[in-house]
């Protein structure tokens, strides 16, 4: 069996690359992209610690948490298209009408 | 794995009152009511969404208050313990549903005045009041979580509602990356501490006795600070806060400076105080730094501000800094406190917004201090009102927000530690630079004169109702908060 | 202990609001009715003031008790009380208020904002003196804050919005620190049977606590620390040498009535304060620091006078010399009871300076605002030889400053006589430098008689009219109280004794009990 701590360094490892991405990409597909992924390296830690204990909770946390990740999904987009309409970018260092 | 799942089951019960749900149920139920109502109404019919919405809030009041005097020491753990209503979430609940209350009064008139689709406005409103009173009653750290997201998705929309607006656009754009970049810190700590004591519920993470790794839970607990930092906007996870507050319309930011941030404080106070409370010691000294500064960048950067609603966001910011004391302080009675303090806030601060509304719904008028310039002798008692907010705002007696800081001080002092009490003089140092940027406004208002007639004020029912309630409750907190006692009374266990 | 009888006091206090509230709905343009509104609304309090001085009983420690419970949860009491230290301050507070109101009716410019503004600085000001519960006090103290600083920045000469900034600044700074004291005294009460917190801010209980020994009143480094809070308050209301830089921006600035209150009577909230709060609550400190206090007050005194002395504007003089007069104040109480219980001299010669600056620099203030409503100058090298043309004003002015500069059958002399007797007593060299202050008074006053009403007439003010009947008026009250306190100072001190012996005892007892303890 594969030990847990495998998992947890996996699951460090995909949210570090998200943070990552979230702070360096000015692209916002990009930026979003990462967040998901901030999201699914939460869910993998949650799935390993949840097969460690022998508990559903853990899976049962995991879908809800992929349910909120769609929603968030789709405001994020619909948010994304609304500003294209408006200035036809999705380059972040564009958005800057009001100073950082 | 089968048989655990099974005895969970057979233990599983719901224990579902619906009585004490009741609150919930009206707001949740009026939310999905208005977004269905909605599209069928025409003209002027639609302003019934808008009396169904506060009327629905009076009514989620008036049912939180008779159910605190039937049960007053109401304990009450449902949906297998998920969900737990007590004195202490039914507060907080009162303080959301204030909040929005006052927003939906000032909203009506401001609304139509930058012509915005109200429909879905409500409803939006209502449920972000839903998602933070799950917030406030989150038994288990799933509930939380998923209370947070409702609130926050709401959120979201409404920043950006003034659709075509570049401003709305941007400030839509930044809290919803920087909300959902703090949702994924938020998870991944959540995953952690569930990692570290084999469960989620808020009450049994205090009560696992045999803590897995000492490690996991401390980086679960860094994580939840990061991503509740950034939903209460403490420094330095705050600069989304004042473009989110000044792009979006002014009554969305009077509404998120009020609810969330109280929400926001709620799951605070129950991760931090109850659940991680094995924890006191680590949690305590970086809650120390991010109070202090968070409450001193927060006014050091409200003083250069040339704009009252971003000098607002950046105030807001520092009287966050003011509640986290009481997290620190790290005792039942400075919960409560800092409880109290939500509330002051949310009577004070949404009056002050009140005012800011009827200037701005002007002809030809922004958020400026300019714009209030001569408006104390066009409007003497408006101009007196404002000055009363503005001197609560700054914690001065006797006013809701000097009482609500002299509760938070006063629970801080009590725990005898010398790292609060130079806390508390940190604090009460901040509270006097606070002073000059809130009487600039009032100074505007007296003392300078206007470059042309001073334009006229839209009084609008709504909004005279938001100023009565508001003045009312600023005073009464601050004069006589005996009639609040079961604020001061209660405690979070 | 919840007594109630006909709150004598609290009608004292609050009737002015009645006032305001009538005001708000007169029009600005009905003068007349603006003024005599206002004018009654602040002199029922006055003669209020009146009773209760008939019905004074001096050993009767405090009297017109009220006591409600306000925030039961946190037991904090609506608590009002007069003694021999609040009684000639509450009559001082109602007569100057009275006068200030007369004295406005030249204001026209937004009259009635200014009005509503004057009576609620009146409710503050009397609930500071009236009250007896630390939390009361302290919500009085700041309510003050509000119409001064509309009063200043609203009606006030050039710069105003920066002296109204400064003096709010100034003053919150010091009520922020008397915050934290007031917090800390809360969580040290201690009950002393039980030894159990009672956390009270009751300032009767407090000062029989720290005169019976209990609680906080022990710890001696928390009482320094909890002293200096409060003094930091107190001095910068006094002002105290170096705390004084306010005032001149505040006095130069502010109209006229407003410069009478503040010198009149918010100066007298510091040594109030002092003497009620620093004196009773925290002997040991008192004791501790009275020398510091007597070099502060000594360096007021000589500071105050010698830039009085250099100075070229008539307000920024007197301006000034308010600050060497309430050095005086601080000179007397510092010596307080260091030879016995009954050696009240040094006290009383502070609570008589404190009643007596308060009448004659209100007078001056008012009598140098009668010259600038007419010359709409200041300035003292502007004037010359105006004995001629305006005798009664320049008799007035004369008169005052005489009574200023301590000449004897007036009240100056009275106060300055007994600080000296009381600081000699102990302080044989600061006191000796102190009485230098009395001869640098002299010269500048005399300096400024001569100037602006002696030698040659200056053409330029031939058509300047003499004072009128509403301004002798508003300072005729002040002079015969002035000239009767300096021929027959019984009059005031019956009132204080009892209770300021009460009070030495007190302090000694209190600082007999620490340095008992340690060692």
């Amino acid at each position: 069996m594969v030990p847990l701590e495998y998992y947890l360094i996996l699951s460090g490892i995909i949210f570090t690359i998200g943070v990552s991405g979230v702070v360096i990409s000015r692209n916002i597909i990009i930026v979003f992209m990462s967040i998901e992924l901030m999201l699914n390296a939460a869910n993998l830690a949650l799935i390993s610690f949840a097969r460690q204990f022998a508990d559903p909770s853990g899976h049962v946390f995991v879908f809800i948490v992929m349910a909120v990740a769609a929603a968030e999904a789709a405001v994020g987009l619909a948010i994304i298209i609304a500003l294209f309409r408006n200035k036809d970018s999705i380059n972040l260092d564009d958005f800057n009408v009001m100073k950082w | 794995m089968q048989e655990s799942v099974k005895t969970i089951l057979e233990n599983f019960s719901l224990n579902i009152d619906l009585v004490t749900l009741m609150p919930e149920i009206i707001i949740c139920g009026m939310a999905l009511l208005t977004m269905i109502l909605e599209p069928f109404l025409k003209g002027d019919s639609r302003k019934v969404v808008m009396h169904l919405t506060w009327l629905s809030i009076v009514a989620a009041l008036i049912s939180i208050y008779s159910i605190w005097t039937s049960q007053p020491n109401l304990q009450s753990l449902q949906f297998a313990d998920a969900y737990r209503i007590d004195s202490y979430s039914l507060l907080f609940k009162a303080v959301f549903l204030i909040g929005s209350l006052l927003t939906v009064f000032i909203s009506s008139n401001f609304l139509k005045f930058k012509n915005v689709p109200d429909g879905e406005f409500y409803s939006l409103i209502l449920f972000a009041t839903f998602g933070m009173m799950n917030m406030a009653s989150a038994g288990d750290l799933i509930v939380l979580f998923i209370g947070l997201e409702i609130m926050s998705l709401c959120l979201y929309v409404l920043a950006g509602i003034l659709r075509r607006s570049v401003y709305a656009n941007e400030a839509s754009l930044k809290y919803f990356l920087m909300g959902a970049f703090a949702s994924g810190f938020l998870m991944f700590g959540i995953a952690f501490i569930y990692g570290a004591t084999g469960t989620t519920s808020i009450v049994d993470v205090i009560q696992s006795s045999e803590i897995l790794s000492n490690t996991y839970l401390i980086i679960g607990a860094a994580m939840v600070m990061i991503g509740l930092g950034f939903k209460v906007g403490a420094v330095p996870f705050h600069m989304w806060i004042p473009d989110v507050y000044t792009g979006s319309i002014t009554n969305v930011t009077a509404f998120m400076s009020a609810g969330p941030k109280a929400a926001a404080f709620a799951a605070f106070f129950q991760v931090f105080i109850v659940a991680l409370r094995p924890l006191q010691s680590e949690i305590e000294v970086v809650l120390w730094i991010l109070s202090a500064l968070t409450m001193t960048l927060g006014n050091i950067l409200a003083i250069t501000q040339n704009d009252v609603k971003r000098m607002l966001a950046y105030s807001s910011i520092s009287h966050a800094g003011y509640v986290l004391i009481a997290l620190v302080a790290f005792t039942p009675a400075a919960t409560t406190a800092g409880l109290y303090y939500l509330l002051c806030y949310t009577v004070m601060n949404i009056g002050a917004f009140t005012v800011l509304i009827m200037v701005e719904a002007r002809e030809n008028s922004d958020t400026n201090f300019s714009s209030f310039a001569g408006m104390g002798r066009r409007y003497p008692f408006l101009g007196i009102l404002l000055t009363i907010f503005m001197i609560s705002l700054a914690g001065f007696p006797p006013t809701a927000g000097f009482m609500g800081k002299f509760l938070v001080f006063k629970s801080a002092i009590d725990t005898g530690s010398t790292s609060l009490i130079v806390l508390v003089v940190l604090a009460v140092v901040n509270s006097l630079v606070s002073v000059y940027y809130y009487l600039r406004v009032v100074v505007v208002m007296f003392m300078v004169e206007p470059e042309l007639e001073y334009r006229p004020i839209n009084f609008a029912t709504g909004i005279i109702a938001a100023l009565v309630i508001s003045m009312g409750g600023t005073l009464l907190l601050g004069i006589y908060p005996q009639i609040f006692a079961f604020f001061l009374n209660t405690a979070l266990i | 202990m919840e007594s109630f009888s006909f709150p004598i006091l609290t009608l004292m206090i609050f009737i002015p609001i009645i006032g305001m509230l009538i005001l708000a709905f007169l029009k600005q343009s009905q003068l007349q009715a603006i003024r005599t509104v206002s004018a009654v609304f602040s002199g029922i309090p006055l003669v209020l003031a009146v009773v209760l001085l008939a019905n004074y009983d001096p050993g009767g420690g405090f009297q017109y008790i009220e006591k409600v419970s306000w925030i039961p949860s946190l037991n904090i009491h609506y608590f009002l009380g007069a003694d021999g230290i609040s009684m000639p301050m509450l009559v001082l507070t109602a007569l100057l208020s009275f006068i200030s109101i007369i004295a406005s009716f030249g204001i026209v410019h937004r009259a009635k904002e200014y009005f509503i503004f004057f009576l609620l600085l009146q409710v503050g000001m009397m609930g500071v003196f009236a009250a007896l519960d630390f939390f009361l006090f302290y919500i009085f103290w700041e309510i003050m804050l509000v119409p001064m600083y509309f009063l200043i920045g609203i009606w006030g000469g050039p710069r105003k919005i920066y002296a109204a900034i400064k003096f709010f600044l100034y003053t919150l700074f010091g009520s922020i620190f008397m915050l934290v004291g007031i917090l800390v005294l809360y969580f040290f009460a201690v009950d002393p049977s039980t030894g159990a917190n009672i956390y009270t801010l009751d300032l009767t209980i407090l000062a029989q606590m720290a005169q019976n020994g209990d609680g906080l009143f022990l710890r001696e480094g928390l009482q320094l620390m909890v002293w200096m809070f409060f003094f930091i308050a107190f001095a910068i209301k006094v002002p105290v040498w170096p705390f004084h830089t306010w005032l001149p921006d505040a006095h130069v600035e502010a109209p006229t009535a407003v410069s009478v209150i503040l010198a009149g009577v918010l100066l007298k909230m510091g040594t109030y304060g002092l003497l009620r709060i620093s004196f009773p609550i925290l002997p040991y400190g008192t004791d501790y620091f009275s020398n510091f206090m007597a070099v502060l007050g000594v360096i007021g005194i000589i500071y105050g006078a010698l830039v009085s002395m250099a100075q070229k504007d008539l307000k920024k003089l007197v301006a000034y010399s308010s600050v060497s007069h309430m050095g005086y104040c601080l000179l007397g109480m510092s010596v307080f009871s260091h030879f016995g219980k009954e050696f009240i001299v040094g006290i009383s010669g502070c609570m008589f300076q404190m009643i007596s600056h308060g009448l004659i620099t209100g007078a001056l203030f008012l009598l140098v605002g009668v010259i600038y409503d007419r010359a709409h100058t200041r300035e003292i090298a502007a004037f010359g030889g105006l004995w001629t043309k305006v005798p009664v004003y320049g008799s007035l002015m004369t008169f005052f400053c005489m009574a200023s500069l301590g000449l004897p059958g007036l009240s100056g002399f009275i106060s300055e006589f007994l600080i000296f007797v009381g600081g000699f007593a102990r302080y044989k060299i600061l006191t000796g430098i102190a009485v230098l202050g009395v001869v640098l008074t002299a010269g500048y006053f005399l300096r400024m008689i001569q100037k602006v009403f002696l030698g040659q007439f200056n053409i330029k003010w031939s058509d300047l009219t003499e004072i009128n009947f509403r301004e002798i008026f508003t300072v005729t009250p002040l002079a015969i109280l002035t000239l009767l306190i300096g021929i027959y100072p019984r009059a005031l001190s019956y009132m204080m004794d009892d209770t300021l012996i009460d009070l030495s005892n007190r302090i000694i007892d209190g600082v007999n009990i620490v340095k008992g303890i340690i060692g």
